[in-house]
């Protein structure tokens, strides 16, 4: 069946909910109302209020009682309204979510999901931009998943419900609805930790996820035909773990590489791919890796996005700058 | 460390190959001490010191094309603007300094990590590999070349490269021979080329040489042919200014030149230049004569500054100087046209219906077919026969 992410992901929770009464669903209006972005829609009439409930605004009490239930064995799937808003959680998702098998030695875990729009583009007021998963990959005992499309989405949030640890589940906002995918209905699941070959090539690598996956796509296709290079494409898809060995040997084979995410530049993903490229094939790197990122500045107002988003002029640019001889 | 880059040297200078290094890392550097031999397309230049430095390391190996702005050499940290101050070892070297100019060896390599490891993997000392490269990087298709030409050495492999060796010589096209190649494939691709002939009787030119030559010597003049066909070209050039011009293709402009700068083309031992006779429509015969002598002389020296081999506005190539009787002179790039004349020989003509022996002279004219029509070039030739054969017409001229 066609699908927006939207309805995959909706799709995906109602599947879960089906084969597993531990799951429960909690966020801010996501019960009669479905959720901001319609994500959990009629869920609630269908589970019922114990399974689907809403919560009460208050981001830190929404992960606080999931961290809670996961730890007594249920598995509960929160959603925050917007990434930017996790700041005000963070206090739970890192001190306790994040730490709980560390803490215990073992004994606990702490199997929650927290679902959370993220990206720009969309031109939404402050803070509901953020791309928060440089700060995730920085804290150890989360896992960090960023769909790129419908089917990857919903396997994806099927695995992560699945995993015993805390996985914060990112959903691009401008991919929520902007293409349909065949997607099957019935159960099925992407492996977290596994990045995605969209498309192989031979001469330099593209790192991106989430939304700068399409971005990446048009790029290569304006450079495969400017110069006849072929471009292999990799979608991420999960941020940490990341999948080191999908990363290594296609920078092995291709030896230039660049890395794309619309989250700032320090620190982040590209800096870790960047090193991990630096430790485990630096004899096969023909060029310095480049990064097109955001800047190193709050996410700008609607009116300047468009300046700090990369887009497929910028990441041309860099992989003309890396295939140079 | 400072840098120092590749200046303009005028004239719209793009690029300059690197003849010698007049200089070492870890030499120290007097201000305005020679530096380094460059050649531009003009000439060649020495570049002088603009710090009295120690020099840490040269970027741009001997033989390299370096483009203008790309960092020739770098000096160590403080450098100091006047040569008159004695560079003293401090006691203790502060750190910075010391471990920056020790980290920079003679011989640093730049090369990403991929070429690094063929090269460990072959065995090839990176530093013997010419770069392509601007700042001097070793890139992995310069390593590639760099083994092809390897292989090809007879010393290293059988019977079959000893043959192709010698069968052919391979030499890559360099210094001025490379400028004149670039030069040519300009004017050739660029200018729509067309060439008049014709022949002047130059029975009365002889004469007049031949009055004219011991008064020059009396002045230390050696008189040939050459300046008396400049001062007999100008007034033709000047009749008709078209031949004087150049096009501007940007701006599809034609540019007529107010000055008669001539071009003339000289032999030397690395291949032809064109030294230029500037203002040549204000000297005297004597005066074309002695600066002629200068500037060939100094041509094949190549030791002409930039002014003195460009801004030519036509130029006047005598093949007869080479032994030539004639031929298919190619425009000097941007002129409008280029005269080739060749040797005086004694030929039979016909004159008044008798058959006579007069020293004859083969003239060809190419001229740029866009600003210049064939009918045009037949009466500039034909101006300028005149001239030649009866030269005295100068005086009705003279102020």
């Amino acid at each position: 069946m066609q699908m927006t992410m939207i309805e995959a992901l909706n799709n995906a929770l109602a599947l879960i909910l089906e084969r597993d009464q531990r799951v429960v669903l909690l966020g801010q209006d996501i019960g009669a109302n479905g959720g901001v972005f319609r994500v959990t829609e009629r869920l609630q009439e269908r589970f019922g209020e114990q399974r689907v409930f809403d919560t009460p605004l208050a981001e830190s009490a929404i992960i606080g009682s999931s961290v809670g239930m996961a730890v007594y064995g249920m598995r509960p799937v929160a959603e925050i309204q917007f990434a930017g808003f996790l700041y005000v959680g963070m206090n739970q998702l890192v001190t306790q979510a994040a730490r709980m098998r560390f803490r215990s030695g073992g004994v606990f875990t702490c199997p929650l999901v927290v679902r959370a729009p993220y990206g720009g583009g969309v031109r939404t007021p402050e803070l509901h931009s953020d791309s928060l998963e440089g700060l995730f990959l920085q804290t150890p005992g989360l896992k960090v998943v960023i769909p790129s499309n419908p089917y990857d989405a919903k396997g994806l949030l099927v695995s992560a419900v699945d995993d015993p640890d805390p996985v914060v589940f990112l959903e691009n906002i401008k991919l929520y609805r902007s293409f349909r995918q065949e997607t099957p209905e019935d159960y099925y699941t992407v492996p977290l930790g596994k990045a995605n070959v969209v498309q192989a090539g031979e001469d330099v690598s593209l790192f991106a996820y989430g939304a700068m996956v399409p971005v990446a796509l048009d790029a290569a296709r304006q450079i495969q035909q400017e110069t006849g290079a072929t471009v292999e494409v990799i979608d991420l898809r999960t941020i940490w773990p990341l999948d080191e060995e999908a990363i290594v040997s296609s920078v092995s084979k291709t030896g230039r590489a660049v890395v794309v995410h619309e989250a700032p530049r320090a620190g982040g993903v590209g800096a870790e791919i960047v090193s991990i490229l630096n430790e485990q094939c630096l004899y096969s790197l023909l060029k310095p890796v480049e990064r097109v990122t955001g800047y190193d500045t709050p996410f700008p107002v609607p009116g300047q996005e468009d300046y700090y988003l990369p887009n497929a002029r910028k990441v041309r640019d860099a992989i003309r700058r890396v295939l140079e001889p | 460390m400072q840098e120092f880059k590749l200046p303009d040297l005028g004239e719209g200078m793009q690029e300059a190959e690197i003849r010698r290094w007049l200089v070492q890392p870890g030499e120290l550097v007097k201000l305005d001490q020679p530096m380094v031999e460059v050649e531009t397309d003009k000439a060649v230049v020495e570049i002088p010191s603009p710090v009295s430095a120690r020099v840490v390391a040269i970027h741009v190996p001997e033989g390299q094309v370096a483009k203008v702005g790309t960092p020739l050499l770098s000096f160590e940290g403080n450098v100091t603007k006047t040569s008159n101050v004695k560079q003293v070892a401090p006691e203790t070297p502060a750190p910075p300094v010391a471990t920056q100019s020790s980290s920079v060896s003679a011989k640093t390599v730049l090369a990403a990590p991929a070429v690094r490891k063929r090269a460990f993997e072959l065995h090839i000392d990176l530093a013997q590999v010419p770069s392509s490269q601007p700042n001097g990087r070793i890139t992995m298709p310069d390593l590639e070349a760099y083994l092809q030409r390897k292989s090809a050495e007879p010393a290293l492999n059988g019977a079959a490269q000893l043959k192709e060796e010698a069968e052919e010589k391979r030499q890559p096209l360099t210094g001025l021979r490379r400028q004149i190649a670039e030069r040519m494939e300009r004017s050739w691709r660029t200018i729509p080329h067309a060439t008049a002939f014709g022949e002047l009787d130059g029975s009365a030119l002889v004469g007049l040489r031949q009055e004219l030559k011991p008064l020059a010597e009396e002045r230390g003049v050696r008189l040939t042919y050459l300046p008396l066909l400049v001062k007999l070209l100008i007034p033709v050039l000047k009749e008709f200014p078209i031949f004087n011009a150049t096009l501007d293709e940007e701006r599809r402009e034609i540019i007529y030149k107010r000055s008669f700068h001539i071009g003339i083309a000289a032999d030397t031992q690395e291949g032809l230049m064109v030294p230029v006779l500037r203002n040549a429509d204000t000297l005297s015969v004597i005066q074309i004569a002695q600066k002629l002598e200068d500037l060939v002389a100094r041509a094949q020296k190549r030791a002409l500054a930039l002014q003195e081999v460009s801004g030519s506005t036509f130029t006047l190539n005598n093949v007869g100087s080479f032994g030539g009787s004639n031929g298919v002179p190619i425009i000097n790039y941007p002129e409008a046209a280029i005269l080739a004349v060749g040797r005086l020989q004694e030929q039979p003509v016909v004159c008044n219906g008798a058959i006579e022996i007069r020293p004859m002279m083969q003239l060809a004219l190419s001229f740029d077919h866009r600003l210049i029509d064939g009918a045009l070039a037949g009466r500039f030739l034909e101006r300028f026969k005149q001239m030649v054969e009866k030269p005295q017409q100068l005086l009705l001229d003279l102020v």
